[in-house]
């Protein structure tokens, strides 16, 4: 399979996932890039351990709480981005919100929803992305996370009580 | 989890299955392919192979000419003091 070839089917899968991730559309151009120019550099060193579709997932998923990360540390100081707990890296608010999937009536309504997914952990908010947004199925979503599906169940069990307590709060 | 928290997360979770795929831009294959022509013009590796390969060469010369001066002092302490005067005047 060429580059081109590879590109062409998957390019706009990545995209999507990458706008899940930072909801706005320049950021996932960005994450877009990154994650071709990797797929190309790394196309050599691929095992066929996982399928080309779950190894271009993982790379997407890691590009984009890569950008989130050097976002975040961007806005901090050197020393508070030192000290900061792992997860508090990947906690992302978006500059503007400004994702192409939703309709402009339900905006403010899908932001809601959105910076609470923002707050969870990375596993979790990941897999609510995979399983609620991409809509894969929890064998798929194991697959790419490297779970085994019993740890991703109640990965998720946590993931939907924790946003739960978090649309709560914010009325 | 009572029912009512529990239908919210299900209208939560149909919300969220209701968000549309999208097309990304048609220019988003070029910017890429750009990138990569670009990345390739000098790979990273081949540069730093250079650049260690110039530092070598220039602590090379360092050290050569640092020990070639030595050695002339050292020769230069067995030759008397040079002066004007001919033998055989």
């Amino acid at each position: 399979m060429t580059f081109d070839e590879i590109y062409f089917e998957h390019h706009k899968m990545v995209f999507n996932l990458a706008l899940q991730y930072v909801q706005n559309i320049e950021d996932a151009e960005e994450i877009t890039q990154d994650v071709f120019v990797k797929v190309f550099d790394n196309l050599d060193s691929f095992k066929k351990q996982a399928s080309l579709k779950t190894w271009i997932y993982r790379i997407s998923i890691n590009q984009s709480l890569d950008f989130i990360k050097a976002k975040n540390t961007q806005k901090r100081n050197f020393l508070s981005s030192i000290f900061s707990l792992t997860d508090e890296k990947f906690k992302f608010e978006p500059p503007n919100f400004n994702h192409p999937g939703i309709e402009l009536e339900q905006k403010e309504e899908y932001q809601k929803i959105f910076d609470a997914i923002n707050q969870l952990s990375v596993n979790q908010k990941t897999a609510i992305i995979l399983l609620k947004i991409e809509d894969k199925s929890q064998f798929e979503t194991a697959e790419i996370m490297n779970l085994n599906v019993k740890a991703l169940e109640s990965l998720f069990q946590r993931a939907k009580k924790n946003l739960e307590i978090l649309l709560n709060q914010k009325g | 989890m009572n029912s009512s928290s529990n239908t919210d997360m299900k209208q939560v979770f149909e919300q969220l299955a209701n968000i549309k795929a999208v097309e990304p831009n048609a220019n988003l294959q070029t910017l890429t392919l750009s990138r990569l022509n670009k990345k390739n013009i000098i790979p990273l590796n081949w540069v730093r192979a250079v650049a260690c390969l110039f530092i070598l060469f220039i602590s090379s010369e360092y050290y050569v000419f640092y020990n070639n001066k030595s050695n002339r002092q050292d020769v230069a302490s067995y030759v008397s003091v040079t002066n004007n005067i001919l033998y055989n005047e």
